[in-house]
């Protein structure tokens, strides 16, 4: 069976998995948009969904169908897709297999500025939250990378991340405790539920914040794709095939910073997806090809937040568990066990 | 002869060095014990509300003088057992700190870094949440084991996982310890969704390392946990000392290896557990005393052990004593937003501190 499957062109594979993933990603949103409050048949989807939305009717099955479960299984997709895809691109650039926004820091960074933005919006200048998220992103970023003087050291960049992840999430619980109650009262637990990534108030308003940041940032991703291939191969080669390995760094690690700053401020930071998807994608399809990784990675990604939020949202119905609880709890042990084993020599 | 003469003379020689090393660990150690009673004074004196003890009204009160007003006794009482308190974490923390250094050879070992800060608060809080209710007055004794059992489980794991080849690598096993922390600290804010909002905002400032709940049944407790605790350090210490030159030599020496890790491992985890359930996470402090001290000391553990006991105690009791004063009052003047009257806990100050320390520390661990 495996010899089979490695047996197959790469291409024969990569249309295979993509096949397969969008299969499992359509089933597992369709039992996202059936159940809940009120369940629905599949007829009674597909006749909500393919009829237009009359003005003025007031129908419940619909009115939550498209205000409350269809912007939500969206917004799981695109965060998916946004995620898998920076994850390629950080452990691609930094060439470190554990490279992920929260363990550099760079997620708990942003989940600061946004703790800031609920409690003392006055300190912060009037932008939107995405770019603050990517300024906060960018600013930790650089710090990590300086306390480590090079990305040589695999390890070495993770732990600067996670002591630097460690001080900002200890600033962020003195905010909360400093905060006035008039302030925050009420507010702990929407914040809990963030900092954990949450879809629970995932609506169109933040599909439409998310949407221009995708926009340019998948496509410059693409683009990025062929000098991924090349800083495989090490900075000496990619030099000779006429490629400045830190120029290239830099604009991979912003372009994943723009992918990861819009899904920060909007759903939180959903754990471990940017570390698994591209591993889980890389073991599916056997091979290193960036172009190739990313398809995959970014269908991974969807498929691994939406299901994540199926059993967030129906296993312990009535109550709600956010996604990326689920993600942290069931995929963290899984790839810390994997990364262990492939740190083998590091 | 010529050759016994020589030898006689060496080992005269090591006794003189040895001698100097001892009794400059000496004067450490009373430099280290005043620093500690200064410190035991000066926050018992200075305090909220400007209530202003002397040393002689101190006295009155802790004699038992009749000769004091209500004032005066609150004051000492809540101040005393507060700034114990804070000694007594801090010295444990800082001992487990070393015996850890030593079990992993591993300079960077900290409660934690390791996992066993993590293991016992997320042990503690999911009992606090989902576990059975248990009567009020056995709680206090009750934490503890919970603690220990939980931070025992999670440096396990953290051990298996990085002990893949045979062999601990020191960044590795940090790596894999700050790793199992975070999934396990998340496990614990999620358990807080299940909790009412009140008591999750209690088990925040539990989590961030509190000692403005202090009383005097804690310090009862913790006193009681660290003197059933004492013989298994001095247990430890001879064993930890050898495990510091590697197995070989150690088993050489005439020690066997398994025995003398578990006993060390139990010991380093319990000291951090007791504290850990008493005052929550606090970090770090097992990182920066001993790292500190091996520069005065050396790394031999029967000067470096009370040395650590001494310095952890004041570093937490001062620590304690600055977030203690440091109100929310200066900060509004500093910033001008409005806040809630409120200090923060000592935790918040050590770990902020300690992470400063730590990306200091990391540029020099060769791997």
């Amino acid at each position: 069976m495996l010899d089979y499957w490695t047996s197959l062109q790469p291409p024969t594979r990569l249309l295979f998995a993509i096949m397969l993933m969008i299969g499992l990603i359509l089933y597992i949103a369709t039992i996202n948009l059936r159940y809940g409050e009120p369940d629905l048949t599949f007829m009674q989807l597909w006749q909500t969904l393919s009829v237009e939305v009359k003005e003025g009717e007031d129908d419940l099955a619909q009115f939550i169908l498209f205000e409350v479960r269809f912007p939500r299984v969206l917004m799981s997709l695109l965060a998916g897709a946004a995620l898998g895809l920076a994850g390629v691109m950080l452990q691609g650039s930094l060439r470190n297999p554990l490279a992920d926004p929260s363990l550099l820091g760079i997620a708990q960074g942003a989940s600061f500025v946004v703790a800031m933005s609920i409690i003392y919006p006055e300190w912060l200048p009037d932008w939107p939250l995405p770019i603050l998220c990517l300024i906060a992103g960018i600013f930790t970023g650089a710090v990590v990378l300086i306390t480590c003087g090079s990305i040589r050291s695999t390890i070495r960049i993770i732990l600067a991340g996670a002591i630097i992840s460690g001080f900002f999430a200890t600033l962020s619980s003195a905010l909360i405790l400093l905060a006035p109650y008039d302030r925050i009262s009420g507010a702990i637990g929407a914040y809990l539920r963030f900092t954990a990534g949450s879809f629970s108030s995932a609506y169109w308003d933040d599909i439409y914040t998310t949407l221009p940041w995708l926009a340019v940032g998948m496509p410059a991703a693409w683009f990025c794709a062929r000098s991924l291939n090349l800083l495989q191969l090490g900075d000496e080669m990619a030099t000779g095939a006429g490629l400045n390995p830190r120029k290239a760094r830099f604009i991979m690690i912003l372009v994943a910073l723009v992918l990861i700053s819009p899904v920060i401020a909007t759903v939180g930071p959903v754990g471990f997806i940017a570390l698994f998807s591209p591993h889980l994608s890389r073991a599916f399809i056997k091979t290193g090809n960036a172009f190739h990784l990313m398809l995959v990675s970014s269908l991974a990604g969807s498929l691994l937040i939406v299901s994540a939020d199926v059993v967030g949202r129906l296993w312990l119905y009535p109550i709600e568990v956010p996604a990326g609880v689920w993600t942290i709890i069931l995929i963290g042990p899984v790839a810390i066990l994997l990364l262990s084993r492939k740190l083998k020599r590091v | 002869m010529m050759s016994d003469l020589s030898v006689t003379n060496d080992q005269a020689f090591d006794q003189v060095v040895v001698d100097r090393r001892w009794l400059k660990w000496r004067w450490l150690l009373l430099a280290l014990a005043i620093l500690c009673f200064l410190s035991l004074m000066i926050s018992i004196m200075i305090g909220y509300h400007s209530i202003f003890l002397v040393p002689s009204r101190i006295w009155a009160v802790v004699s038992g003088d009749e000769n004091t007003s209500k004032l005066e006794k609150i004051a000492t009482n809540f101040r005393l057992s507060r700034a114990i308190m804070a000694f007594m974490v801090g010295g444990a923390l800082a001992i487990s700190g070393a015996l850890l250094q030593a079990l992993y050879r591993n300079p960077l070992a900290e409660p934690s870094l390791t996992g066993v800060t993590q293991g016992a608060t997320t042990a503690v809080v999911v009992f606090a949440v989902f576990g059975p209710t248990i009567p009020n007055h056995l709680v206090i004794y009750s934490v503890p084991f919970i603690a220990i059992l939980g931070a025992i489980i999670s440096t396990t794991i953290t051990w298996f996982l990085a002990n893949r080849v045979g062999k601990v690598e020191p960044l590795r096993l940090i790596l894999m310890g700050v790793l199992v922390g975070g999934v396990l600290s998340s496990a614990t804010i999620v358990s807080l969704i299940w909790a009412p909002d009140t008591y999750a905002n209690d088990l925040i400032a539990w989590l961030a390392g509190s000692l403005a709940a202090t009383t005097w049944e804690d310090v009862r407790m913790l006193s009681i946990a660290l003197l059933i605790l004492t013989p298994f350090v001095f247990l430890s210490v001879p064993r930890a000392n050898l495990m510091q030159f590697g197995d070989d030599i150690a088993s050489g020496l005439g020690q066997s290896i398994n025995p003398g890790r578990i006993l060390v491992l139990f010991t380093a985890c319990a000291l951090t557990a007791v504290a850990v359930a008493t005052v929550g996470g606090i970090g770090f402090v097992g990182l920066m005393v001993p790292h500190s001290l091996r520069w005065f000391v050396g790394g031999d553990l029967r000067r470096l052990v009370p040395a650590c006991f001494l310095l952890g105690g004041a570093l937490v009791m001062v620590t304690d004593f600055i977030a203690r004063n440091l109100s929310s009052r200066i900060l509004m003047e500093i910033t001008g937003l409005p806040m809630d009257s409120v200090t923060l806990p000592v935790g918040i100050y050590l770990s902020l501190l300690g992470g400063g320390f730590f990306l200091f520390i990391l540029k020099k661990v060769k791997t």
